[in-house]
């Protein structure tokens, strides 16, 4: 009998760890990141995806969140949305996207992968106040879920990761309402059933932005432990039917993590760093801290728990350039390897070679792989210059790698502030591969180009009269010509449109000009709410106020298909006047409308005056509201020739150098 | 101005066509401000005055430097430039904004340069107005070897040993606290740099004209790193570039202390972009010219030249930084510009 207990204890572990390919933020609770291909299939090649690419980028955004991975059908896949507001699911075999699913916000944080009802689900949060459940093998839409109501005081509303544990998923938002006081910014922790998306209960934990949930299993009973970005941590006893809080700790200085969990220690041990710069190991039991160690700076992101030699380690990475690898028992240092800039990722831990590795991603735009035992860099790879033109460090949780583990191979997988995600296998030449220098080859490089200076360049400077002359006459038409080859490309234009904040809207150009009234008023917009889906660009129209039905331009290149069916589109059309912006425009969508709207190849317009509105969709008050949306006047097509009056002192000046040519 | 501009709109509505190619990225008017900044710049060597021309030139290099770092960040530097260049050459036709925004700055220099005369590097290159500033620290002391035809001097080789011991110096900390790149090759610039300074304590002038040619040689390694793809910091990287690095301030720093010992040390020996304009320059509508009749060869020029462009009156080209110093410096006037348009 008792045996039979141990085994059906077995299974249930081995079957609720089946269940949940990917519970949490970063994979496990122990924040590892890496999934394992068992058995091993064809290894994986090199691939860069990179996504719409049609996006513009603010300062500092998330341009790709971290991947969840999972074995989807057999397929090894990554899951990740992030600045594009589309969560694109990754055939890594076959190098293809499987799907996509386009939301109405950005998407900051990773998806998590659980299984429903024999089918393997993926949920994530977006910045549309929305919680979406799709199928991980086809992009069938389960359910969606909007957890914080709409108002026209919204700020950015916030969503990180969910976590799914023992079929409950948690999910913590927060959006500052410019309407409440600031004590009444309620953020707020949700559990909702992963079948149906119902809520199961709410409660509010903080009044500013929340990282997200971790959790795990003490005595027996299951523990959520809740970041806030003020730093306040807060553990929640949720396996009865309301959560109860047992304890809470005040970290330092902001988080902008969630905590890593070591629950096979004895005590169970969180481990959190904070902006302060210091990592925190916590008793999850009583909230009482362990130790604590200093970092020379910031710790933005997760720390993560692994195994070597029989001993766990916790690793993390922080603004002073260095990776530490400390023992989880009593946070001893056991190696600390400086990288070539910041480290702002969270760790990946994974075995390669059958020998245990750790990644970080770092500012210096490269991708590191260290042995996790000794620290040695075992590879990097130059993952491109960011889309930015400035870094805001410290301020966002920018992606993190994650890796497959195939046998003893292995394959990163980073969505990388350049825009694209890389898929590098480990072993096999590699094109963004980065030739680190150890010390030793440093000072031999410098060897080699004394060398080449006293060898080569003084001789030849010597000797040769010729070198700085004949040559360089060429030099600028070499320049110029060598670069023609890559004029003829074709390809798309990198701007677009987005429903909000309105101050994307700054310069819209696509495409072919469009005939834009002089004197009118021209209305921007896509549509891609969750809700929405047509069959034809006919069965959208755009009502005003006096009940008139203006056709939609809608551009024929930003028609976003789905399943057959058109789930976002870009449009304009123009307004008469803008006096009567005050009463909004209604957009509405169904089989039964039959609007005479047109393709157009392209939008072509500047939008740089201050009359902008922001969208609304869908009106809660509507009593058809997942059938409209309501639209403001968001720019008028007046162009601002501010630009121009910069270019009159130039004209000036060339104009009294002419007059003197001509005088003379 | 919102009637002006209506009527505007009006009178020519397709004049957004005009608005939309200058309009920057991200809804900023960086390009254009580094267009018409860099275009003025260049264009006040010839409307200035010759009364106070020098001090308006100081006033242009700390525009010059303000411009760069603060506005034109994405330069990163002067192999950034070019890297940027061939970047924004292949998204012509794919991403135009991307292309105006890579190609503004190198195309203004250029384009300026075969105008107005390589007046960048003289009026607004933030690189070479850093090292003319600390150099005139030293500016007698220069004047002083230059006159006396570069004898050997302790006080030049002691100079050249601090730099280079500061050097291995900075390289061995960084070494021991941060890994390396290939693409770090700022390192190896900057060690050729402490090595042209300890080969000139031994003979300046036998080197001095010979060594130039390095910026041949420099364009060409650039350029074709460029080409084939290469990312390469550059000295004064970092006070464009997104992120900190170490090996570029180590760059910066010896650059500057060793224009201590010689002025305008880099623009002299390895800056590939002074080869570009210097021949781009060769086309330039406005050049230096020396009226024979009127030179008395009192050797005033040679000694306000910092890059030893004129000697005797007579002008190199190919070195000239078209500071107009020697213009300035001349007795008789007999230095002029000229415009052959």
């Amino acid at each position: 009998m008792r045996a039979l207990l141990l085994l059906s204890a077995a299974f249930l572990s081995l079957h609720a760890a089946a269940s949940d390919a990917w519970p949490g933020q970063r994979g496990d609770e122990r924040c590892r990141a890496s999934e394992r291909i068992d058995p091993p299939g064809p290894p994986l090649t090199e691939w860069h995806f990179r996504g719409r690419g049609d996006r513009r980028y603010e300062q500092g955004v998330a341009v790709w969140a971290s991947p969840a991975l999972a074995i989807v059908e057999g397929k090894p896949m990554a899951f990740l949305g992030g600045c594009d507001q589309t969560l694109h699911a990754l055939d890594l075999a076959s190098q293809k996207q499987i799907w996509s699913k386009v939301c109405n916000g950005i998407i900051s944080d990773a998806p998590v992968i659980g299984e429903v009802k024999g089918r393997q689900v993926v949920y994530w949060g977006s910045s549309d106040r929305t919680v979406y459940a799709h199928d991980a093998g086809t992009g069938e839409r389960v359910w969606t879920r909007e957890l914080i109501p709409p108002t026209s005081t919204l700020g950015e509303p916030w969503m990180p990761s969910p976590l799914l544990m023992d079929h409950v998923l948690y999910v913590a938002c927060f959006a500052f309402d410019k309407a409440l006081a600031r004590n009444e910014q309620n953020a707020r922790l949700c559990a909702l059933d992963p079948e149906t998306g119902d809520l199961k209960w709410k409660i509010t934990v903080g009044q500013g932005p929340l990282n997200a949930p971790a959790g795990c299993r003490i005595d027996g009973r299951n523990h959520v432990f809740v970041a806030a970005r003020k730093g306040l941590l807060r553990a929640f006893d949720v396996s009865g039917p309301v959560p109860v809080e047992r304890w809470s700790f005040q970290m330092p200085h902001e988080v902008m993590a969630s905590p890593a969990v070591d629950a096979r220690s004895e005590p169970p041990a969180l481990f959190l760093g904070s902006k302060f710069g210091d990592l925190m190991a916590i008793d999850a039991r009583a909230g009482k801290r362990l130790w604590h160690r200093m970092t020379g700076n910031w710790i933005d992101n997760n720390a993560c728990v692994g195994s070597v030699e029989g001993r766990s380690v916790v690793y993390v990475g922080s603004h002073d350039y260095c990776v530490y690898a400390l023992d989880s028992a009593n946070g001893g240092v056991l190696w600390k390897r400086p990288l070539g800039g910041e480290v702002y990722s969270a760790p990946c831990f994974f075995q390669f070679e059958n020998r245990p590795a750790v990644a970080f991603a770092s500012m210096d735009n490269r991708l590191t792989v260290l042995d996790a035992a000794t620290g040695s860099v075992t590879a990097a790879f130059f993952t491109g210059e960011p889309v930015w033109d400035k870094v805001s460090k410290g301020e966002t949780l920018w992606g993190s790698p994650a890796a497959f583990e195939e046998g003893a191979r292995a394959t990163l997988v980073h969505g990388s502030s350049s825009g694209s995600v890389y898929s590098l296998p480990l072993s096999g030449p590699n094109s963004l591969r980065a030739q680190v220098r150890t010390t030793g080859g440093l000072w031999v490089g410098i060897g080699v180009c004394f060398l080449v200076f006293v060898c080569i360049l003084l001789p030849a400077a010597w000797f040769w009269p010729g070198m700085g002359g004949r040559f360089s006459a060429r030099l600028l038409f070499c320049l110029v010509l060598s670069g023609v080859p890559a004029v003829v490309r074709a390809g798309e234009s990198a701007f677009s449109l987005t429903p909000a904040p309105p101050e994307v809207f700054e310069t819209y150009r696509e495409g072919a000009p469009a005939p834009l009234p002089p004197k009118g008023v021209t209305v921007l917009g896509r549509l891609d709410s969750p809700s929405f889906s047509i069959g034809d660009i006919s069965q959208v129209a755009a009502r005003l106020p006096s009940g008139k039905t203006v056709p939609l331009m809608v551009d024929e290149r930003r028609i976003l298909r789905e399943f057959g069916k058109i789930v976002s589109l870009d449009f304009w059309f123009a307004l008469p006047d803008v006096s009567g912006a005050s009463e909004p425009v209604v957009l509405r969508w169904g089989t039964d409308i039959s609007a005479g709207n047109k393709l157009v190849p392209g939008i072509s317009c500047d939008v740089s005056q201050s009359a902008r509105y922001r969208i609304l969709s869908p009106i809660s008050s509507s009593p058809d509201a997942e059938a409209s949306a309501s639209v403001g006047v968001i720019a008028d097509t007046k162009a601002s020739f501010i630009p121009l009056w910069y270019l009159l002192p130039m004209v000036l000046v060339f104009a009294l150098l002419t007059l003197r040519k001509l005088g003379t | 101005m919102n009637a002006f501009e209506n009527w505007l709109s009006g009178m020519a509505s397709h004049i957004k066509l005009v608005d939309q190619a200058l309009t920057g990225m991200e809804g900023s008017y960086v390009e254009l401000l580094t267009v018409l900044s860099l275009g003025l710049l260049a264009v006040l060597p010839v409307v200035i005055p010759a009364r106070h021309r020098q001090l308006s030139r100081w006033a242009c290099q700390v525009a010059g430097i303000l411009i760069f770092v603060f506005i034109v960040y994405t330069c990163l530097g002067v192999f950034g430039m070019i890297n940027n260049f061939f970047r924004g050459l292949g998204e012509i036709g794919h991403e135009n904004i991307i292309a105006l925004y890579f190609l503004s700055v190198p195309a203004t220099i250029l384009i300026t340069s075969m105008i107005f005369g390589p007046t960048f590097c003289g009026w607004v290159c933030p690189t070479g107005a850093v090292q003319e500033f600390v150099g005139s620290l030293a500016g007698k002391w220069h004047a002083a070897r230059r006159r006396a035809g570069y004898p050997f001097s302790w006080k030049y080789l002691g100079l050249s040993l601090g730099i280079a011991a500061v050097f291995f110096a900075w390289i061995g900390h960084l070494s021991a606290t941060r890994i390396f790149f290939v693409e770090d090759a700022t390192v190896y610039w900057t060690e050729i740099l402490v090595m042209i300074l300890l080969v000139l304590a031994w003979g300046m002038k036998p080197w001095d004209a010979r060594l130039r040619r390095l910026r041949v040689v420099s364009f060409w390694v650039i350029t074709l790193a460029a080409y084939a793809g290469m990312r390469v910091t550059s000295p004064v990287h970092f006070g464009f570039s997104k992120v900190y690095d170490p090996a570029s301030i180590l760059a910066t720093a010896i650059v500057v202390a060793a224009s201590l010992a010689i002025p305008r040390v880099w623009c002299r020996y390895l800056c590939p972009w002074r080869e570009a304009i210097a021949w781009v320059g060769k086309f330039s509508t406005c050049r230096l010219e020396t009226d024979p009749a009127k030179c008395s060869a009192c050797g005033g020029c040679d000694d306000v030249c910092s890059v030893e462009a004129v000697s005797q009156g007579v002008i190199d080209t190919r070195e000239c930084h078209f500071c107009l110093k020697c213009v300035d410096a001349c007795p008789h006037g007999a230095i002029q510009i000229k415009e052959k348009w």
